[in-house]
């Protein structure tokens, strides 16, 4: 499960909301390079081993800040501000959606198994003789594993008397469900876009913060100043995730410069309903099953890594894209930015024509912090005709999606729900196992984060309290109107 | 018995995102025998995230002292030290 309370996390959103505090203050591109110094002055105590490596890993988080993509650019980058210039000039965002700081990555240990100072060299040494590698000697008295060819079967963990053999993981391989994210010939990690479905766990477990997502907030802030209006759509989970009643973020949400905020909530049932009367029919026609299909890094794990269950996945659009949708037609004129807990939706948005930026709640708490916005002394506002009922509003926690469909089916065929909670190795070989037409049920949901939309890489709030929180919401909520019934 | 030691907790939201929704929970963290002693409350916006010059959110207010970039640990040890300065003042 995600934990978000470290210094990495610290870091992150305090470099957020200074790089918006100088956009606002109109010296985004005479400042930035002044940043990493004022972070890491030369009194300063270092994290890394001296304030230079910090400042230089200060400046390519920045980078990332800015929306660059960190790989593509030459071993010396240029001046922040050169990046900071083109940030406010480009007119679309681009892909892949993360980047790698390969001078951040510590180059975590190449195997998983590492003898400790435990180790009293006995004579059993059952180690090396149940190592199917030899890649266990003994130097003095201690056992060594020999990293060229230890294969991390873990048996001389299993077999030795002392408890002497420890597993270390490497966090964002570990935390990769589809092995995107490898180690280069010296030991740093890259991603492989081949294989990534952009489910974002990886920035988050990296203890050294190597990994970012490819912020949009810049792309955000300049049309926030523009003339053209600024719709905000946001997805069911901000709730909990600021300080105050919903209505008062929603109110937030306006005082950074949104000139209407949609709940994306109102896409979710549309995305519930049309669901229910397509599981009616695929059953009906002779499917086994059906997927769901709001969560992008889910879906596109099954393109990528489980094409035999792509026929089930469920070909009505998310939540995101039928509120886009209401969006475009409502304000033809408007930028559009989806903001929710979610990095893979910043892929979905690039490929989506109706949505032209997506950020995440750190994103958008940036804004409040940058604007000087405090959420819980504000007057609420509602959101600008929503249509959402406690169906679509319940789409952020697992097994969610799966009431809301089961609610709009209503008892016409039966439905025998699956829970995938969590995209892990053992999910994927479901969904493969399953893609061949077999399943033990017929409603397979799967949310790629473990617990639902409310544990994404991008929520500010723990999961714990937000899920408190939107259990409250959607208690005091339940006599709201059903969708299309609302007067607009 | 001597008056409570109060923290005060800023939930406004520039604290909240740094982490103050974390530092809500040292109630549950602090050892027995000070429960009594203390009393934690969060407090809305005390406006020192507005000024640099008072350090960096999350911030807390420990009887009228001020933590900025406030932990979990440098809250406990806080509290600790004034329980203990009221212990020895008696």
């Amino acid at each position: 499960m995600l934990v978000l309370e470290n210094r990495a996390t610290y870091i992150r959103r305090e470099l957020q909301a200074k790089v918006l505090k100088l956009f606002f203050a109109g010296s985004l591109v005479s400042d930035i390079d002044d940043l990493p110094r004022t972070l890491y002055p030369r009194k300063a105590d270092a994290i890394r081993c001296c304030i230079y490596k910090d400042r230089a890993i200060t400046a390519y988080r920045l980078m990332a800040i800015l929306g660059v993509s960190i790989e593509d650019e030459p071993d010396d980058p240029l001046p922040l501000r050169e990046y900071a210039r083109r940030a406010l000039e480009r007119s679309t965002v681009t892909e892949p959606v993360l980047t790698v700081i390969d001078e951040g990555c510590s180059a975590c240990v190449q195997n998983n198994y590492f003898v400790t100072n435990a180790c009293r060299g006995c004579v059993a040494r059952p180690c090396s003789v149940n190592c199917p590698r030899e890649a266990i000697s003994f130097q003095g008295d201690r056992a060594k594993i020999d990293p060229a060819a230890c294969v991390n079967c873990g048996r001389c963990q299993g077999v030795c008397p002392y408890n002497a053999i420890v597993y270390q993981p490497v966090p964002c391989e570990e935390g990769c469900p589809v092995g995107a994210i490898k180690k280069d010939d010296r030991g740093r990690e890259f991603i492989d876009y081949a294989l990534c479905i952009f489910c974002g766990r990886c920035t988050r477990a990296c203890p050294f913060g190597a990994i970012m997502e490819r912020f949009q907030m810049i792309d955000v802030a300049k049309h926030i100043l523009a003339d053209r209006p600024v719709v905000a759509m946001v997805a069911p989970s901000i709730v909990g995730q600021f300080p105050g009643a919903l209505g008062q973020t929603v109110a937030g949400i306006r005082q950074i410069g949104f000139d209407a905020v949609l709940e994306v909530a109102s896409g979710a049932d549309v995305t519930a309903q049309n669901e229910a009367a397509e599981f009616v029919e695929r059953l009906e026609k002779g499917d086994a099953m059906m997927g769901t299909s709001c969560c992008p890094a889910y879906t596109e794990a099954v393109r990528k890594h489980a094409p035999d269950f792509q026929k089930y996945v469920s070909s009505t659009r998310t939540p995101m894209s039928y509120t886009a949708e209401t969006a475009a037609q409502q304000y033809p004129d408007a930028v559009k930015v989806f903001i929710g807990p979610c990095i893979a939706k910043k892929f979905e948005g690039i490929h989506d024509d109706n949505v032209d930026y997506v950020l995440t709640y750190e994103e958008l708490g940036a804004f409040l912090m940058a604007r000087g916005i405090d959420t819980a002394s504000l007057e609420e506002t509602v959101f600008d005709a929503t249509t959402a009922t406690v169906h679509g509003r319940g789409f952020p926690v697992s097994c969610g999606v799966t009431g809301a469909v089961e609610h709009y089916i209503d008892g016409q065929v039966s439905v025998e729900p699956v829970l995938i909670d969590g995209l892990k190795k053992k999910g994927l070989n479901q969904l493969r196992a399953f893609g061949k037409g077999k399943a033990p049920g017929n409603l397979i949901e799967v949310m790629s984060c473990e617990g639902g939309c409310i544990c994404g890489p991008g929520v500010v709030s723990n999961p714990k309290t937000t899920q408190r929180a939107l259990k409250a919401f959607l208690a005091q909520a339940d006599d709201n109107p059903p969708a299309g019934e609302a007067t607009p | 018995m001597s008056a409570k030691v109060q923290v005060q907790i800023c939930v406004g939201t520039a604290c909240h995102i740094m982490g103050a929704a974390d530092l809500i929970t040292i109630e549950d963290l602090l050892a027995e025998p000070l429960r009594d002693r203390v009393e934690v409350k969060g407090v809305t916006c005390i406006g020192l995230c507005k000024d640099e010059t008072c350090g960096k959110p999350p911030f807390v207010i420990i009887d009228g002292e001020t933590l900025s970039e406030a932990t979990l640990d440098k809250v406990l040890r806080c509290i600790e030290q004034q329980v203990q300065r009221q212990v020895g003042g008696r």
